[in-house]
């Protein structure tokens, strides 16, 4: 005689049921992501050469790990990275959060004007690259064009090694603020007009309005975009390629450009590999902070 | 180059001129045999056949193949690969690609071929009567191991000094004037400073494949050096020798400050652009750039550009490209496909013409390995056409003449994997406060270490 099925064991909790559902994907994803990360790993512990054509292997433990650790060149392209990243989340949210604000008020509601502003967004990175590229440098660009219109007869390079790397972070942040932009916007349009008039009443200036009545309803959404900004940023190639292509020298060589270099040029693919993974624990570190620092908190009210 | 040659034997051997006279008769005998008829060409198999080269006049290029489809009912795909043409085209040939006719500089077929991934020219239909053509010192430079490894696409001197004329006369240099080496380059480049000019000189630093590291290896060999011996492969660079006194000029031309910064950051567009504004007066360009220098739709300074002539000491290397035929498994009939296009392509028509190489002369100023182009007056007189002044033909072809290419390490497998190295490292000594000592000490480390890898 079977055993009496107990009452609780028939139904499926939340948590067994939302897992059912999300089953089949979970499944696809293992598969789309678990070979090339076991790939990954694999190359990062072995040494890998092309030699006349053919792949030549040897197991070397975490030897390429250690390389990358004892590698300059490794840290100063991480340094590189770090830089390149907080110059542009703070541009892309200060442009973000400015592009919605002008969206917010009566001038920016007109939809051509809002259409502009989405513009950057829709232009693909390798475009963006491409004007910026012209835009700044001494010879095409637009500083050159203004520094000759006021008079001045030199050409004004704003691609050198001490700017370069600011120029692209701008850049990155002109493509990316107006997504930004837009849901700061959502978020805007769902305050209530009666807190601004509360604050009138509280003779709050403009400054004051915007601290104690703007802001709070953005804060989450300001948190969620710095931190896709971030992993945009860090993970950031085919701009800086189309740019700045990492020069001068290696003054904008991030971490990814200096992958590429590393992995499809130089094809060392097992050093590649474990610098890869170095990347992939940056971005996990940076997400990371971000959320103990920032995101709790915002979880929290 | 001949088997003698690359053995290190001086003399013209019994063996070289059995090989020379074979040619000849394949040469007399072989373009009647294998041309004159129009079926030669026609593609049978019914495959397509795969041309992927780099992004060079790409319309020009699916013209030329069209044409060939039409006239040959071949069924050739063409495609261009954008970016870093020498590494990404490996990566397709290590990942198996369907790839049939490729192009390449002379270093990257050298290591296609140690790979095994090319097959040298003499197999294909039209290769002894194509290498017969072409001039000893291009067959040499596209020679490894006794086999020319392709048939012509280009050949250009690259690192020639353009000249402003437009600026040389506002400035009253005589052509007489103008500096016969390096050395007095440099200093003439001081002098024009001291005097207060600016934009003087543009060079060929930009971040590209062929761009500065080419510009150091061909400063090495203008100056007498070699970067590597040519039969062990040992690094011949020192402090004291050609390669330490171009990186010391580099790093005095630098620091004055008389070089834009950004054209680290450049492409070889940009270099063309900057100096087709009539900006600078003088650049380090490839030769057939003249004839855009000199074209008004393209130039603000089109018919007063001219050159630095040979007067003692080239300027530059013997840049060239070859096309390349793979060795991807194929049917036989599309293997007989692949050489009459290739054969075609890169040689004779059916009129026996030199039809793709003579009208990538006549339309863009590329010269041809071949004495069948060189030396036909459609040439002479296109030639005219892209330059400013008639003795100017003279002198470039003269100057062309005297261009070597770096043989001494483009013939190393690892030529490429060096190139990229020296692409990164002269940016980098440019920009921070390395010494000379420093990095010859590098490169000769670079090139031990790579002989290692190789066991050469």
């Amino acid at each position: 005689m079977a055993p009496p099925i107990k009452e609780h064991a028939k139904a499926l909790s939340n948590f067994q049921f939302a897992l059912l559902l999300t089953l089949p994907v979970l499944l696809f994803l293992v598969v789309l992501m678990g070979y090339p990360l076991g790939y990954a790993v694999w190359l990062s512990l072995h040494d890998i050469q092309f030699v006349f054509g053919r792949m030549r292997v040897e197991y070397v433990g975490f030897g390429n790990y250690v390389a990358v650790y004892k590698s300059p060149e490794f840290w100063h392209a991480a340094w590189i990275s770090v830089r390149f990243t907080v110059e542009s989340v703070i541009l892309t949210i200060a442009i973000g959060l400015g592009l919605a604000l002008v969206m917010n008020s009566r001038v920016g509601r007109s939809r051509a004007i809002r259409t502009l502003m989405l513009l950057p967004w829709a232009v693909s990175l390798y475009g963006a690259g491409t004007m910026w590229f012209y835009l700044t440098s001494g010879q095409t660009g637009i500083v050159t064009s203004l520094s000759y219109w006021a008079g001045f007869d030199r050409p004004l390079n704003l691609m050198s090694a001490s700017s370069v790397v600011d120029i692209l972070a701008l850049g990155n942040a002109w493509n990316l603020a107006p997504l930004v932009g837009f849901f700061l916007l959502a978020n805007l349009t769902t305050i209530p007009q009666r807190l601004y008039d509360l604050a009138a009443i509280d003779c709050l200036g403009a400054w004051g309005r915007f601290i104690h009545v703007t802001l709070p309803p953005l804060r989450f959404t300001l948190f969620v975009f710095t931190s896709i900004a971030t992993v945009l940023s860090l993970r950031l190639f085919d701009f800086i390629d189309v740019m700045s292509r990492g020069g001068p020298g290696n003054s904008s060589t991030v971490l990814p450009y200096l992958l590429y270099d590393i992995s499809f040029k130089q094809l060392e693919l097992g050093y590649g590999a474990a610098m890869s993974f170095y990347l992939l624990a940056l971005i996990v570190a940076a997400t990371l902070v971000l959320y103990f620092v920032w995101g709790r908190r915002e979880e929290a009210r | 180059m001949s088997d003698s040659n690359e053995n290190g034997n001086a003399g013209f051997t019994r063996r070289a001129f059995m090989m020379s006279t074979a040619l000849a008769a394949g040469a007399l005998t072989l373009p009647p045999m294998a041309l004159a008829n129009e079926d030669e060409f026609a593609a049978t198999s019914g495959e397509p056949v795969y041309f992927r080269g780099w992004q060079y006049k790409p319309d020009v290029v699916q013209d030329n193949v069209d044409k060939y489809n039409k006239l040959h009912s071949g069924k050739v795909d063409y495609q261009t690969v954008t970016g870093d043409y020498p590494a990404l085209m490996e990566k397709s040939l290590i990942s198996g690609d369907k790839l049939d006719m490729i192009y390449a500089n002379p270093p990257t077929a050298v290591r296609f071929y140690e790979a095994g991934w090319i097959k040298p020219a003499d197999d294909l239909l039209s290769g002894p009567a194509a290498i017969a053509d072409m001039y000893d010192k291009v067959r040499d430079a596209w020679t490894y191991k006794g086999k020319v490894l392709g048939l012509s696409y280009f050949l250009s001197p690259r690192g020639i000094i353009c000249v402003n004329r437009q600026r040389q006369e506002e400035l009253g240099i005589k052509d007489e004037d103008l500096p016969k080496t390096w050395d007095e380059f440099y200093a003439h480049l001081d002098a024009l400073s001291a005097k207060g000019v600016k934009d003087a000189f543009l060079p060929h630093w930009f971040n590209e494949f062929y761009g500065i590291s080419w510009a150091f290896l061909w400063e090495v060999i203008n100056r007498g050096g070699t970067t590597v011996d040519a039969k062990t492969h040992a690094p011949t660079v020192a402090v004291d020798n050609a390669a330490g006194k171009t990186l010391a000029a580099w790093k005095k031309l630098w620091k004055s400050g008389k070089v834009p910064e950004e054209v680290l950051t450049y492409t070889e567009a940009n270099v063309v652009d900057g100096f087709a504004s009539g900006r600078y007066l003088y650049s380090c360009q490839a030769g057939y750039n003249l004839a855009l220098f000199n074209n008004k739709e393209k130039s603000k300074i089109a018919g007063k550009v001219g050159f630095i002539p040979y007067r003692g000491q080239a300027w530059g290397l013997l840049d060239s490209a070859l096309y390349l035929t793979t060795t991807r498994k194929r049917s036989p009939a599309l293997d007989a496909d692949v050489s009459k296009f290739v054969s075609f392509y890169g040689y004779k028509n059916t009129s026996g013409k030199v039809w793709v190489g003579q009208g990538w002369m006549e339309n863009s100023m590329l010269f041809s390995g071949y004495k069948t182009v060189m030396e036909s007056k459609e040439t002479q007189e296109s030639l005219k056409g892209f330059l400013a002044r008639e003795g100017d033909v003279k002198e470039l072809l003269d100057l062309y003449a005297q261009t070597a290419a770096p043989n001494d390490v483009w013939k190393v497998v690892w030529a490429e994997e060096l190139n990229s190295w020296l692409r990164k490292r002269l940016a980098d000594f440019l920009l921070k406060d390395d010494s000379v000592e420093t990095v010859i000490g590098e490169l000769n480390a670079q090139i031990l270490s790579l002989n290692k890898k190789y066991k050469l």
